[in-house]
């Protein structure tokens, strides 16, 4: 059965597998999990795909990275400071983690498999998502009204 | 048969699977699950081979009929075609 490749394994467990087929010079497809990309990516049905980053990474570039607690991240790069380090933040949030290094990089997404569609990260409409989602300012406010709302919501939902 | 280069199998937390490298894993983008009797068979398809010859490896290995051992091993070879794994 072809199956995703990382659909019942941890990534941890994946990690020689991922390196040894980025450094063939391959593709690694993986199911993301997590809302921290939404609405880029959406668990459990849209899968990214893996290069490896063969240069230093560019602003708004996707990598997978590894935290010093061993955690595998999928977020963005919004900011590359003076010291070559990355400040990388999730679609779906608006503080930037910062101090990411090169040496955390496992590799960087090139497509999404958005509904079974590759949309590489090349693709015109996709740089139009990311020149608006990646105003932080416009993304700041969308997400804190929405925090808002759904706190509204509730308390309206313990009053009703 | 045999099985191409450019796929590779591999344990990931004690399970075997096989999955493309290089250009081959732009086209073949998941993996294959395989029990222990899979991974035998592609050790097998590591040179020119055929279902007759691998039956006769597998029931020199495993204590099953021959029916049995046919019917897997079709299977599996039918998956690694499917994936473009063997030529």
């Amino acid at each position: 059965m072809q199956e995703p490749l990382n659909n019942e394994f941890s990534l941890s467990e994946c990690s020689d597998l991922i390196d040894e087929v980025l450094d063939s010079g391959g593709e690694f497809t993986l199911y993301p999990k997590g809302t921290s990309m939404r609405p880029l990516i959406r668990q459990g049905s849209d899968a990214v795909v893996l290069i490896k980053a063969k240069q230093k990474l560019k602003r708004f570039d996707i990598p997978l990275y590894i935290r010093s607690n061993g955690q595998y991240v999928l977020h963005r790069v919004i900011k590359i400071f003076k010291n070559g380090t990355y400040g990388i933040c999730g679609d779906n949030q608006f503080l930037i983690e910062k101090g990411i290094k090169d040496s955390q990089i496992k590799g960087v997404i090139c497509a999404v498999i958005r509904d079974g569609k590759r949309i590489n990260t090349s693709n015109t409409r996709y740089k139009i998502y990311v020149l608006i989602w990646c105003f932080m300012p416009l993304r700041h406010l969308l997400l804190k009204t929405r925090s808002l709302l759904y706190k509204v919501k509730a308390k309206l939902k313990k009053i009703i | 048969m045999k099985r191409k280069n450019d796929f590779i199998i591999r344990k990931v937390a004690e399970q075997y699977v096989i999955v493309a490298v290089g250009e081959e894993s732009k086209r073949f983008n998941g993996m294959i699950k395989v029990n222990t009797s899979g991974a035998f068979i592609w050790d097998l398809l590591e040179t020119e081979t055929n279902i007759d010859s691998i039956v006769k490896s597998i029931l020199v290995k495993y204590d099953i009929n021959e029916k049995i051992a046919r019917t897997d091993a079709e299977k599996f070879i039918g998956v690694l075609k499917d994936a473009g794994a063997i030529e």
